[in-house]
């Protein structure tokens, strides 16, 4: 018994889905630019308590699990240097054994869409047509707060970027 | 910027919500279920200019209450309905809420391609009011039941995850909700129905 047939309803007017779009893109983009300003001035603060405090010497485990089940982060270069990352959120279910597979295949779509770029820290907002690139060898690392950490490179890239392994994932995409 | 969200779930777009592509990924998320929530604010109002203005306002909603978000599948569609249901139930307080950003929209009536289906347009906002007339008797609960179930098309489970209850709820709520209206709007509104869909075939 269905009495209104989606299929059969008149859609939202064109102008209007639009400007409607348009307008929700932009609440969206400036509220999670607030917010990652925010977690950005906490973890600068985390950093320089524990340079001052001596605890940069990190012992560099094989593998640690990732805890951050919210976020990961894309890097284009290895020396991980501040800000030259891109943030990628929750990449799949929460906690599903794949999260870090799925991370490593969120930044391999940036790559392949020109957005990352190898060896070019930052991210390049404006990929002009034919920009898609080459997909690096990824790897997935842990950072010291639990978050996964893109690489590119082989699982020798955590260890010179004095980082352990991510325990779940790793490989490369295919 | 547009970027190629095509083979992404929307669990996945959901993912990004504090990322680089927030705004990107909500904005494929609008444009996958603009239609359907749109279709679902119509038929709880009686209104297209209305529903206009409360399909904006889910979804700026849904960005205010993203991390309550649940997934039916990898289908973010049954949790929208659901915002969808609350803000209709209180849409002059939910479009207070957003009325300086809704201000800024072009009005229903500066749409141009309206005119090619106003006669639709007309026929189902005369069926949805002969309809919400008949729903008035019926409990809240029952009337959300039925937009989504009979009107928006969700399965009991989908339409479990939008009310945030069990699945047999949904089952025996329908069941008298159905029942219910069917004493309520007698053969008169069967006719009306029947009416409308040949005329939409």
């Amino acid at each position: 018994m269905t009495y209104f047939h989606p299929g059969r309803m008149p859609v939202l007017p064109a102008i209007r889905r639009e400007a409607a779009r348009r307008q929700l893109e932009q609440v969206v983009r400036r509220s999670a630019a607030r917010r990652r300003g925010r977690w950005a001035l906490a973890a600068t603060g985390l950093a320089i308590v524990v340079l001052t405090t001596g605890a940069a010497a990190l012992a560099v485990a094989v593998s640690a699990p990732v805890t951050n089940r919210t976020q990961a982060r894309c890097y284009t270069v290895t020396s991980l240097p501040t800000g030259d990352y891109t943030t990628v959120m929750a990449p799949g279910r929460l906690g599903s054994p794949d999260q870090v597979r799925r991370a490593i295949a969120v930044c391999a779509a940036l790559y392949r869409q020109g957005y990352l770029r190898l060896g070019l820290p930052g991210l390049n907002r404006s990929p002009g047509p034919g920009a898609g690139g080459r997909v690096p060898r990824l790897v997935a690392c842990t950072m010291t707060d639990g978050e996964a950490a893109i690489l590119p490179g082989g699982p020798a890239a955590c260890a010179r970027a004095g980082l352990p392994l991510a325990a779940r994932g790793g490989a490369p995409p295919s | 910027m547009r970027i190629d969200w095509g083979s992404a779930s929307d669990q996945d777009l959901w993912s990004q919500a504090a990322g680089e592509f927030a705004g990107e990924a909500f904005g494929e998320l609008f444009e996958r279920h603009a239609d359907r929530v749109y279709a679902h604010c119509f038929a709880r109002t009686g209104s297209w200019s209305l529903a206009e203005d409360l399909t904006s306002a889910v979804f700026l909603e849904a960005w205010r209450r993203r991390t309550e978000v649940r997934f039916s599948g990898d289908s973010a569609l049954p949790w929208l309905l659901g915002v969808a249901n609350n803000a209709t139930r209180n849409a002059q307080r939910t479009l207070r809420r957003h009325s300086q950003l809704l201000a800024k929209l072009p009005p229903p009536e500066e749409e141009s391609d309206i005119a090619t289906d106003t006669a639709t347009r007309l026929d189902q906002e005369r069926l949805a009011r002969h309809l919400l007339c008949a729903m008035a008797g019926l409990r809240q609960a029952e009337r959300e039941v039925i937009a989504l179930c009979d009107w928006s098309g969700l399965s009991y489970a989908e339409a479990a995850v939008a009310l945030g209850v069990p699945e047999g709820t949904v089952r025996s709520r329908l069941f008298r909700a159905r029942q219910h209206l069917r004493d309520l709007a007698g053969g008169e509104f069967v006719r009306q129905v029947r009416l409308a869909d040949a005329r939409q075939a």
